[in-house]
């Protein structure tokens, strides 16, 4: 016991140090707390002064059991939850105090999203999907193109103009995945990105988030039960019970 | 926010979920059928009023006090004149002057038959001293027949109206001749040259329903007059003596009757003038009486009884609304709810709550139009309906006809919007308080 306490301590101060070592941060988390329920006696701490740092262009898999505060800890870096405590600082912007307008703004700019739950629109091409969160801001030429090209990107290239219906699961998560990418976001966070899908193309997906985490150099934080999303992943991170219980940098990737 | 492409988007996603989509349309169409029928109900008996006392707010009749028939009223033979210098003359359009002749005079009752109150049909001589200024007034000598004319100037000329040519054409028709009876022993002979359809002749038919009008130059009631008075004392002492008139001085010159347009479209300001008019014409003839016949007055109660007519329409359109919102809200509440996992990844990649609102009312407001639209249908087919309906009864038809004009149909929009911006309000927050981790994280 003592002694896997000890590694614990050894592999979280060895991840930490890697990334303390750059000043390339791209995500800051300072003691940070989430509290539901607070002052009540049902009240349930579901991160418990969580300290992190993500340099850029880390692919990170935070993995951990249901309820180990895991997801509250994408929902608050998303942008779409408060914190109770602590300071949590996206691209140099501390976002804590943020009101909605600027939260909306950080999420349009600095974060794009894959989830488990894929949804597309039904009625529109995966292109127009891939587009759509540009629409009540305009979309250019030069975003037509870019939502091509990441299509391309993708393996979809012949399924651009194909309805949703008209793809497989693999399919669609990957226009998700360029969906997530169309605002050009440094960050990209993922839930549960291969949940839905079976193992094949589940691998094909996690592909494609180490392709543009490799090429495109975006930083990625996907939080999955799934063991094989770390073997693509730069660093894995344990959460248990509200706390990091293991940080370590993936000695087997490239 | 660029609002044509969300706009856009919006409205294809109205349609997206059919059945949310056909309940609302449904429910806005039976309200806009409802609101849009009795609007062009009401619109076309406003239309009806309008057409038959509308144009004559502003016109009105003088003659003698106290003179209960109008051959009895003998007016100043230069009133016409006097008329034209009244001070606030500038607001009168027109002065026509008639003298008429007792309708006893040409009895032809036999072949006339009996009025709708059952009395029998005579014949209402209108002797018209200039057809210019009559026919600015009444309409009835401007919608002849294809083979008529108007009547010449000190000719035995007249024009009938196509009813008694309808009825009798063995006798009344184009190019024949018929005699008034002065009395039993005199006749006076006329040339019909011309063939009126209009069915309904403004100020005079609508209050006198003698009998048949006949239009003739005023030198023919001149001569009938002078006639009468030369042979035909008997029918002088029974139509004249009764009123006071004197058989030296009466008739041959003096119009009995003058109506008056004048550029005034409120019935208050008519009666006014009215009053104003009888003053001076008092003053003018000292010796004399004058009273004036005109539908402003009735026209003021028609116009309350509108007022309280448009009450009700307001009241019933807001009630539409108000249900008709309620009918979209509960539609689109559904439909919200149903959609939050595309509502939680619009917000997740970076829509603000305000470009969820504005979509989804955008939504509403193209249900709202949609069903609007609908309606107007609905309500055109069943006013046609009606319509058929109706002709198929008893009484023949409608007494008026429901129009649905541009300003109802542009009303209908106005109100489908109304209902779309209401009823999309509650379910776009809604949608935009949605939390997308929660909707989005399905495990």
């Amino acid at each position: 016991m003592m002694t896997e306490e000890v590694e614990t301590n050894i592999q979280i101060e060895i991840a930490s140090e890697a990334v303390a070592e750059s000043a390339d941060l791209i995500i800051e988390i300072k003691d940070l707390w989430r509290k539901f329920f607070e002052n009540t006696p049902a009240e349930v701490l579901a991160l418990r002064g969580v300290n992190f740092r993500v340099q850029k262009g880390e692919f990170i898999t935070i993995m951990g059991p249901s309820g180990s505060g895991k997801s509250t800890l994408l929902t608050i870096l998303g942008c779409m939850a408060t914190a109770t405590s602590g300071q949590v600082f996206i691209d140099g912007t501390e976002i804590t105090q943020l009101n909605q307008r600027k939260l909306s703004d950080i999420r349009k700019n600095k974060i794009g999203f894959v989830f488990q739950d894929i949804f597309l629109i039904d009625t529109i091409s995966a292109l127009d999907n891939v587009l759509l969160p540009l629409l009540p801001y305009g979309i250019g030429k030069e975003d037509r193109e870019r939502a091509k090209e990441l299509l391309k990107i993708a393996g979809l290239e012949d399924r651009m103009h194909h309805k949703p219906t008209e793809l497989s699961g693999g399919q669609k998560q990957r226009v998700a995945i360029c969906r997530a990418l169309i605002n050009n976001p440094p960050i990209v966070l993922a839930d549960e990105p291969t949940g839905n899908l079976d193992s094949q193309t589940g691998a094909e997906v996690l592909s494609l988030l180490q392709r543009i985490n490799q090429e495109k150099g975006i930083t990625i934080l996907a939080v999955s039960h799934d063991p094989k999303l770390a073997e693509y992943s730069t660093r894995d991170v344990m959460i248990t019970d509200g706390e990091i219980t293991r940080d370590r940098i993936n000695p087997f990737r490239d | 926010m660029k609002v044509g492409k969300v706009t856009w988007f919006a409205f294809k996603n109205a349609f997206r979920r059919k059945i949310v989509a056909i309940l609302a349309i449904v429910g806005i169409s039976i309200a806009i059928t409802m609101q849009v029928t009795i609007n062009a109900f009401t619109t076309g008996m406003d239309e009806t009023f309008n057409d038959i006392f509308g144009e004559l707010v502003g016109t009105f009749q003088v003659q003698e006090k106290n003179t209960p028939f109008t051959y009895a009223s003998q007016l100043p033979a230069n009133i016409t004149e006097t008329i034209r210098n009244f001070e606030n003359s500038s607001l009168i359009e027109t002065v026509a002057t008639e003298q008429v002749l007792p309708s006893t005079v040409n009895n032809y009752t036999d072949i006339l038959g009996t009025t709708v109150f059952g009395s029998p049909m005579g014949m209402n001589v209108r002797g018209i001293e200039n057809l210019d200024d009559f026919s600015k007034i009444y309409s009835e000598l401007e919608e002849l027949t294809e083979e008529s004319r108007t009547f010449e100037y000190n000719q035995d000329e007249c024009i009938i109206p196509y009813a008694l040519y309808e009825n009798n054409s063995e006798v009344f028709d184009i190019g024949k001749t018929f005699s008034i009876k002065i009395n039993s022993t005199h006749t006076y002979d006329l040339e019909i040259v011309g063939i009126t359809a209009a069915e309904i002749g403004g100020i005079q038919q609508s209050i006198m329903v003698t009998g048949y009008d006949i239009y003739v130059p005023i030198n023919v009631t001149n001569n009938v007059l002078a006639e009468l008075l030369r042979n035909d004392t008997l029918n002088y002492m029974y139509h004249y003596t009764p009123f006071g008139l004197d058989p030296n001085h009466f008739g041959i010159e003096n119009p009995n009757i003058v109506a008056i347009r004048t550029t005034i479209e409120n019935s208050e300001k008519v009666n006014d003038y009215i009053d104003d008019l009888m003053a001076y014409l008092g003053e003018q003839y000292p010796e004399m009486e004058f009273s004036a016949l005109s539908l402003a007055s009735a026209l003021e109660t028609m116009d309350d009884l509108m007022a309280t007519q448009n009450i009700v329409i307001t009241v019933v359109t807001i009630v539409i609304i108000i249900s008709g919102s309620m009918g979209v809200i509960i539609a689109q509440l559904v439909g919200v709810e149903g959609r939050s996992k595309e509502f939680a990844i619009l917000k997740a990649t970076g829509w603000k709550e305000s470009h969820i609102i504005y979509s989804v009312i955008i939504e509403s407001v193209t249900l709202g139009v949609a069903g609007s639209l609908v309606g107007v249908v609905l309500s055109f087919m069943s006013i046609k309906g009606l319509e058929r309906l109706m002709a198929s009864t008893a009484a023949g038809g409608m007494p008026f006809i429901p129009v649905i004009t541009p300003a109802i149909f542009f009303t209908a929009i106005a109100i489908a919007v109304g209902i779309g911006i209401l009823g999309g309000l509650y379910p776009g927050i809604r949608a935009s308080s949605v939390k997308p981790m929660e909707v989005l994280q399905g495990s």
